[in-house]
């Protein structure tokens, strides 16, 4: 008894070792509290029943408005690290409206504070948030940092009836006002992007510039905001001067190379034409990508596409061009769509290019706006052959100046959105802190996406990008299959992530699962967990460790057999086929591996040795088979023969099971912390840590969840360090 | 091998059932996965992205007239009239307000000083249907982009007549026109 005990006691005590040295933070990094300020029965508190709508769980309306609120504070949340609580001060008012017009909502700072403990600049305002974020306490306790205003009214007869909010979490949010997305760009605001200075006077707030201030650029005068030799006068220019105000931070700098491009309309030919030409996106259809769509170009008739197009046969696999009028724009494309047309450009009959909004889901060819006068240079040309291509640019960022900052948006005048405080409009594609709230935005706020993460970095936030859903998925696809993902396969596992909206342990388990779910994937197993059993088929275990093969070894290996596969996409399984076959040549004539297997032996002693390696005793009829592949040959010169004989071992399925559970917890390291199990920072250098979460998932037979095998590596500092702090 | 794995290895009938529970969990996650991962597979409707009946990347153009008041001679969506203007300005102006005037600046014991922005300084969400049917939202955070954004005189919600400028050019900064 005493030592079943110590026996558990032991197990207790490494698991909070092992767990401890893994983890040093949990999913969510902040908490933003949503302060009900409502009085009974309005706004939060209105009883009316609904019906859950969009992952919205809620039943009443009061309480869909709140599950909004905290799903929107969440996606923060789980980005922005800091140990105070951030509380958002929010009500649902009568806010000025009229049938067609009317004020959604606001939100902002609640106070503002400078020469705090722990500020990065002296002499210089920080939204109430951060300046309890870079301090470390909350500097004026029982007080809101943000408040929240929103139109209790919208929607309702006579206000803004025509597009009321969609409190769902899903962005479907059809002729509505997505809440969700409205409350992310506002409450960003809030957090710090935001400028207290004027930009209709130019003048400080009481003296002293905002830390936004201090990376607001005028790339004319060579000036920051925050710089006392710029003057009041030169900052109310800078607000007013196209194309004049950059922020000069160096995370933003950084990241919108991952983010910002330039969509264009490529002639490829003829000659004389030949050129990038400046476009107009739209707003439906499949987005823009690159290399892109390339195909000649053909007249649609009608010209202006509003009606099924006669000339379809012309039309096939070409890029239609059609003139913009008569009827909107969706039914131009659906029509060139029908008649087989691989894209769209729509010739504007104004100068300048139009950004084509609409919607239909159905259409899923891209399309892009030119100018009238590039169109008639199109068609001037029609005559022959004109070939041209529909991309993104992905080289040539769009929305940034001469040196490549990202422009603020600063029109020669006040317009409708002016603000230093938004992103120029020019950017592409749409940033959530561009002064419109435009349909497509998705809720994520990190790169590759979206720039506002990196500006708050800049001004000092500190966090991590793990915290955005749909960033943690993309990196398991960089992590564990070699390759980026595919736009549906990424929209299905955030999704699987997102519906739980603000059920947090429903969100940590989905993390869990979906982390897990790469490893399980077929394309990993065909790949990644295939030159596992290479490895362990030709040489066993490293000597001193209990896996085969290491990282360095690992990772080029796995990006090779996954060349161009894509499981569920276009003709894999022959792709994958083929890059087996050759991996498997390549694999038997590395030096290391004629050097352990001479070419003297004879088939069965080769075979021998390879099921003696992996771990496996074969079947007469498997072990047969191996050999066979030599025919009568009585030695193993037949490097193809050795090859085949090698994968039919690493194939075994034996050797599949048996392997299983080791290099689940292997690739735990090489995925998750890109490095081999005894590496530094592992306490021991040794494979402790490896044993000890193998011994974990045997123990729990295979389950990861029950085993917390996946959740410790996913929350562990190491693994999070990679992406912020 | 490590010794583990060779004795979990010779416990066959353990490993059965250990076998078991992990194929069930393979397969599960590994359907999931594969239909998934990459979606695609022929014939297969995985779950998307709710389906956007708006915008995939560059507009706020749609449309939904049924509710809109129009004008009933013209069928247009009619400007304001002067009492709703100035209603609307009234609004605004209360709410977009980059005023110091009456702020406090308050020293603490630690040296830190704040200011309680008492509602001000706040960013607007706005929207609009613009005479084509056009939805069109927008941030505002200035009188001047206010005024502009609903195309009412600046003058309404206290922007001097000496101050630059504002447009009332329809919507310079919106992205989407959608015929």
């Amino acid at each position: 008894m005493r030592n079943i005990i110590l026996a558990r006691l032991s197990l207790t005590l490494l698991t909070a070792l092992f767990v401890c040295s893994l983890s040093s933070s949990a999913f969510g990094a902040a908490t933003i509290v949503i302060q009900n300020a409502d009085a009974a029965g309005i706004g939060f508190n209105d009883t009316t029943p609904v019906a859950p709508v969009g992952g919205n769980p809620g039943t009443t309306l009061g309480q869909q408005r709140l599950n909004a609120f905290q799903f929107a504070a969440n996606i923060w949340g789980a980005t922005l690290n800091t140990t105070t609580p951030i509380t958002v001060r929010a009500t649902w008012e009568p806010l000025t409206c009229d049938a067609t017009s009317a004020v959604l909502g606001s939100a902002g700072a609640a106070s503002i504070w400078r020469d705090f403990s722990g500020a990065t600049f002296n002499g210089t305002w920080y939204s109430a948030a951060l300046a309890n974020a870079l301090t470390g306490v909350d500097l004026q306790t029982g007080t809101q940092e943000i408040n929240a205003r929103f139109n209790i009214n919208l929607g309702k007869t006579g206000c803004g009836e025509s597009f009321p909010f969609y409190l769902g979490f899903d962005t479907n949010h059809g002729s509505g006002t997505d809440l969700v997305t409205v409350l992310i760009h506002e409450l960003s605001h809030g957090l710090g992007f935001q400028t207290f200075t004027s930009a209709s006077s130019g003048t400080w707030n009481s003296g002293f510039p905002s830390i936004y201030d201090r990376f607001l650029f005028d790339n004319t005068t060579g000036k920051t905001w925050a710089q006392a030799s710029m003057t009041d006068a030169e900052r109310q220019a800078s607000a007013t001067g196209v194309n004049k105000l950059a922020w000069n931070g160096s995370r933003v700098t950084s990241d919108l190379q991952s983010i910002l491009a330039t969509p264009q309309l490529k002639v490829n030919s003829p000659a004389g034409i030949a050129g990038n030409y400046s476009v107009g996106t739209a707003g439906f259809g499949a987005p823009l990508s690159s290399p892109g769509v390339t195909a000649n170009v053909a007249q649609a008739s009608p010209a202006d596409g509003c009606s099924a197009l006669t000339n379809g046969a012309a039309m096939s696999g070409k890029i239609a061009l059609i003139d913009r009028g008569a009827c909107t724009f969706v039914v131009k494309v659906k029509n060139a769509q029908n008649a087989g047309a691989v894209g769209v450009v729509i010739v504007n009959n104004t100068s300048g290019v139009v950004q084509m909004g609409g919607s239909d889901s159905t259409i899923t060819i891209s399309a892009l706006s030119i100018s009238d006068t590039d169109g008639l240079t199109i068609k001037s040309q029609l005559g022959a052959p004109v070939n041209a291509t529909l991309l993104v640019n992905t080289a040539a960022p769009s929305g940034v100046d001469t040196s490549g900052r990202a422009l603020l948006f600063s029109p020669s005048s006040f317009q409708s959105g002016s603000s230093v405080s938004h992103w120029d409009t020019t950017a592409f594609p749409n940033q959530l802190m561009e002064p419109n709230i435009n349909g497509d935005l998705t809720h994520s706020v990190v790169p590759v996406w979206d720039l506002t993460w990196s500006l708050f970095q800049d001004i000092g936030w500190r966090g991590n990008k793990l915290g955005d859903s749909q960033f943690f998925v993309r990196q398991h696809y960089l992590d564990f299959l070699n390759r980026f993902p595919d736009a549906s396969g990424l929209a299905f596992w955030n999704n699987q992530i997102v519906e739980c909206g603000i059920d947090q342990p429903c969100i940590e388990l989905r993390q869990i699962n979906v982390s897990a779910a790469f490893f399980l994937s077929i394309e990993f197993q065909e790949t990644g967990y295939l030159v596992y059993r290479f490895y362990k088929s030709a040489y066993g275990n490293i000597p001193g460790a209990p896996v085969p093969v290491r990282f360095g070894e690992f990772l080029p290996d796995t990006q090779q057999i996954g060349q161009g596969v894509v499981v569920g996409v276009g003709n894999w399984q022959a792709q994958l086929e083929a890059n087996k076959q050759a991996f498997a040549l390549a694999f038997v004539t590395r030096s290391r591996f004629t050097n352990a297997f001479p070419t003297s032996s004879n088939p069965a002693a080769f075979v021998d040795a390879l099921f003696a390696r992996s771990g496996v005793t074969p079947s007469a009829s498997e072990r047969n088979a191996a050999i066979a592949e030599f025919g009568s040959a009585t030695n193993t010169a037949d490097t193809a023969a050795r090859a085949r004989a090698l994968r039919l071992v690493a194939e075994n399925s034996q050797l599949k099971s048996l392997e299983f559970n080791k290099a689940f917890v292997l690739m735990q390291y090489f995925g998750y912390l890109r490095r081999n199990p005894n590496d530094p920072p592992e306490p021991g250098l040794d494979f402790a840590g490896f044993n000890f979460w193998l011994g974990k998932l045997n123990q729990f037979n295979g389950n990861f969840v029950n085993a917390e095998m996946v959740k410790a590596f996913i929350v562990s500092g190491e693994f999070r360090q990679r992406f912020g702090q | 091998m490590g010794k583990r794995a060779q004795k979990v290895g010779r416990k066959s009938s353990r490993r059965i059932h250990q076998l078991v529970l992990i194929a069930i969990l393979v397969a599960v996650f590994a359907l999931a996965a594969t239909a998934a991962v990459s979606l695609r597979a022929e014939g297969k409707q995985e779950p998307k992205p709710a389906a956007k009946t708006t915008d995939a990347h560059g507009n706020p153009g749609y449309r939904a007239n049924a509710l809109m008041p129009i004008n009933a001679q013209s069928g247009q969506v009619r400007p304001l009239t002067q009492e709703e203007a100035q209603r609307l300005a009234n609004g605004l102006k209360q709410l977009v307000d980059q005023s110091t005037d009456g702020l406090q600046q308050v020293r603490h014991a630690d040296g830190s000083v704040s200011m309680d922005l008492q509602g001000r300084f706040q960013s607007i969400a706005v929207a609009k249907r613009d005479d084509d049917g056009t939805l069109v939202q927008s941030c505002v955070d200035n009188r001047e982009a206010a005024a502009a954004f609903f195309e009412i005189d600046p003058q309404l919600v206290g922007v001097n007549k000496n101050a630059s400028p504002a447009t009332t050019a329809n919507n310079a900064a919106v992205k989407g026109e959608d015929r």
